[in-house]
């Protein structure tokens, strides 16, 4: 095991021996690292810290009213958390806490339960669910996941290891195998390795290869059909008209593409983004990391957002902070840094100093 | 051979950088320092004289340029400390002097309007430069970039710098000074980018084997050149021949671009990617840079690694 869990279980003993069981107050924090977020009026502009501890976030998301977060504590394993969001501290309930260790991933509420990929080694293990009342353990839907996952309200999609679609519906014990994408994706001397996906109308859409976005019925019905093809792409959101995605370089770009088909109509809407990556389109709105200063040690950056599908001015909701991924370009799921809502934005920065530490930010829409 | 110009193509086989932290002077010294006299043997052998001990192994080829009466280089002064000095061509080794003003570790210099143009930085880069004579008044065109990668030089020419950067397997350049517009895209690369610019042409390398060259400064559509006899352009579309010539470094002075092309020849054991392939049979020619009769200047039966183009009788 890392070393460094080592040093957080010492430390974590001594703060919760010395903290009387998290009675202290550590600037609005209890001794777990979450706050309850002060009223809205406070100040609109500044972030406001839901969670700042010795623990990774590592999967997130939001409705309108709950936060929901994955909370890796080395050695202990995961803790599967809900609160109102302007209640974290006080009103924070554990759904589940059970062992583990892996990789940060994409959470997702559909319906009564919450979905998240668990990995025991790339690739993952399985799809991972607990219904919101909560669960001892886990539920583990078997499947070596290759892909991001996405949601439609109905079933969760990801692409295997063998480059199947599969789907899984609530209640379901077993994956849906919906169609083998390889004859539609593995190309003479190409390569498949889907990344990110989305989910528009009556289509999966994912990035193969960093190079193109293919889309496949959701039922699997017909063949993956090439979609888009670009330099290093990043992230893919979609609105009911367009797919937008980035190009993740040092001159990146946000662009945009009809669902109509985008061959000849792919438009840059946002340019000189460096290395944007996590873009993810809400309620009209996208946002995405810039990755400002590519440190190894250090990473930091911005989130940016602008309107859609203009985008004609890109606003720097949150600048100059430690990036949760610190890889120039980062992964397929960067997006799971991120969770939006009507009134909020929160994201996921790293802990300077400290592997095993992250915070957990909001601001105001 | 001289026909156009005096300029040489001085080919460094096999020690391509680091050499021991020593600067050396072509000429012969009296005096006796550790490192005096060392020769490269061969037709093209040069006597040297060491002028100043950094910490080894951190001064390179990349960290040397000269401007006016001085000797720019930069380096490791011990361990800690990054360091950029000068000295005088004429009596270097009596006038090395450090330059205050630079607290970075340089990884390139280049002489470029009077400037001392520099790729520096620790945990990131940035590119930009300093003023003449006296590395004052710094001046970043773009900053915050991850390593460049060994080797890779950036380039100033035209009003703007070129860089290559191996996380994103692309080449970008911008506008002199401070990058208005930000940086753009202007080719990718797989391999070794070696960039080298003459006039309004931009040369680079992209491990394809092919020389790459954009008119405009980069702005034009960048077109494929073969290193055959007048370096004509590669069809769209076309491969290169595996057992065709390859250009495996470049650089352009006054017209003309010059290649050193490497191959196998007739022996075995050859591996040009490998500072052990000593096996390897090199030569370094030369075109005009729109294209024309290739000129042969140097054969080599040895693995070349890193060559420049310098004016003759350069110490003044």
């Amino acid at each position: 095991m890392h070393d460094g869990y080592k040093s957080w279980l010492i430390l974590s003993s001594i703060l919760t021996v010395g903290c009387g069981g998290g009675a202290v107050d550590l600037g609005g924090r209890d001794a777990s690292g979450w706050a309850d977020a002060p009223s809205q009026e406070a100040d609109s502009t500044r972030p406001q810290t839901l969670f700042e501890g010795k623990a990774l976030v590592f999967g997130l998301t939001v409705d309108e009213t709950t936060l929901y977060a994955l909370l890796f504590h080395g050695e202990q394993g995961y803790e599967l958390v809900a609160c109102p969001i302007d209640r974290c501290r006080s009103e924070r309930s554990t759904l589940s806490f059970y062992p583990g260790a892996g990789v940060h991933t994409p959470l997702i509420l559909m319906g009564d339960r919450l979905y998240w990929v668990e990995f025991d080694d790339i690739p993952g293990q399985g799809i991972a669910s607990c219904p919101l009342a909560g669960c001892e353990t886990p539920d583990l839907v078997l499947s070596r996941i290759n892909s991001d996952i996405a949601a439609d309200g109905e079933h969760v999609y990801w692409i295997d290891s063998d480059c199947w679609l599969n789907r899984l519906g609530p209640g379901s014990a077993e994956p849906e195998k919906l169609r083998d994408l390889r004859p539609a994706v593995l190309k003479p001397g190409g390569a498949a390795a889907p990344g990110t996906l989305a989910i528009a109308g009556e289509h999966v859409y994912f990035i193969n290869a960093s190079v193109e976005i293919y889309r496949v019925k959701k039922d699997g019905s017909e063949a993956a059909t090439p979609f888009a093809n670009d330099e290093r792409i990043g992230g893919i959101g979609v609105t009911t008209e367009a797919l937008y995605y980035s190009t993740t370089t040092l001159a990146g770009a946000i662009l945009s593409c009809p669902l109509a088909g985008c061959e000849d109509q792919s438009r840059a809407i946002a340019t000189n983004q460096r290395w944007p990556s996590g873009l993810q389109t809400h309620h009209g709105e996208a946002f995405w990391f810039n990755t400002e200063q590519p440190s190894m040690q250090s990473a930091r950056g911005s989130l940016s957002s602008c309107r859609l599908p203009e985008c004609s001015t890109v606003k720097e909701v949150v600048s100059n902070f430690p990036l949760p991924d610190r890889a120039v370009g980062a992964g397929s799921n960067d997006h799971a840094w991120v969770a939006i809502n009507r009134a909020f934005v929160l994201w996921v920065e790293a802990s300077e100093g400290d592997s095993l530490g992250s915070a957990l930010r909001r601001l105001p829409r | 051979m001289m026909g156009r110009g005096f300029f040489f193509a001085a080919v460094m086989a096999t020690c391509s950088s680091g050499c021991g932290g020593e600067v050396n002077l072509g000429g012969k010294s009296s005096d006796t320092w550790p490192g005096d006299g060392k020769t490269v043997e061969g037709p093209h052998a040069v006597e040297t004289e060491l002028v100043h001990q950094l910490f080894p192994p951190f001064l390179s080829s990349h960290t040397l340029a000269v401007a006016g009466d001085y000797v720019y280089f930069a380096g490791w002064e011990n361990s800690v400390h990054p360091a950029l000095h000068r000295c005088r061509k004429t009596s270097c080794r009596t006038t090395v002097e450090g330059l205050a003003n630079t607290s970075d570790l340089i990884h390139s210099l280049q002489v470029y309007e009077q400037r001392l143009a520099v790729a520096a930085g620790r945990d990131t880069q940035w590119l930009g430069s300093y003023a003449l004579p006296s590395a004052s008044d710094k001046q970043v065109v773009v900053d915050n970039l991850p390593s460049l990668g060994g080797g890779l030089d950036p380039l100033f020419h035209g009003g703007f710098v070129y860089w290559s950067l191996p996380q994103d397997g692309a080449i970008y350049r911008c506008a002199l000074p401070a990058c208005a517009g930000g940086p753009e895209r202007m080719g990718s690369w797989h391999n070794d980018a070696w960039l080298s610019g003459e006039g309004d042409l931009i040369f680079w390398l992209q491990g394809d084997g092919f020389i790459h060259r954009a008119a405009q400064f980069g702005g034009s559509p960048a077109q494929r050149l073969l290193a055959d006899q007048t370096l004509s352009e590669a069809a769209a579309g076309d491969e290169l021949d595996p057992s065709r010539e390859k250009a495996g470094l470049i650089a352009t002075s006054q017209g003309e671009l010059y290649a050193c092309l490497q191959s196998t020849g007739s022996r075995c054991g050859c591996n040009p990617t490998l500072s052990s392939g000593s096996d390897c049979v090199a030569s370094v020619v030369r075109w005009p840079v729109a294209g024309g009769a290739r000129e042969t200047i140097v054969s080599l039966e040895e693995r070349v690694s890193r060559f420049f183009v310098f004016e003759k009788n350069w110490r003044g």
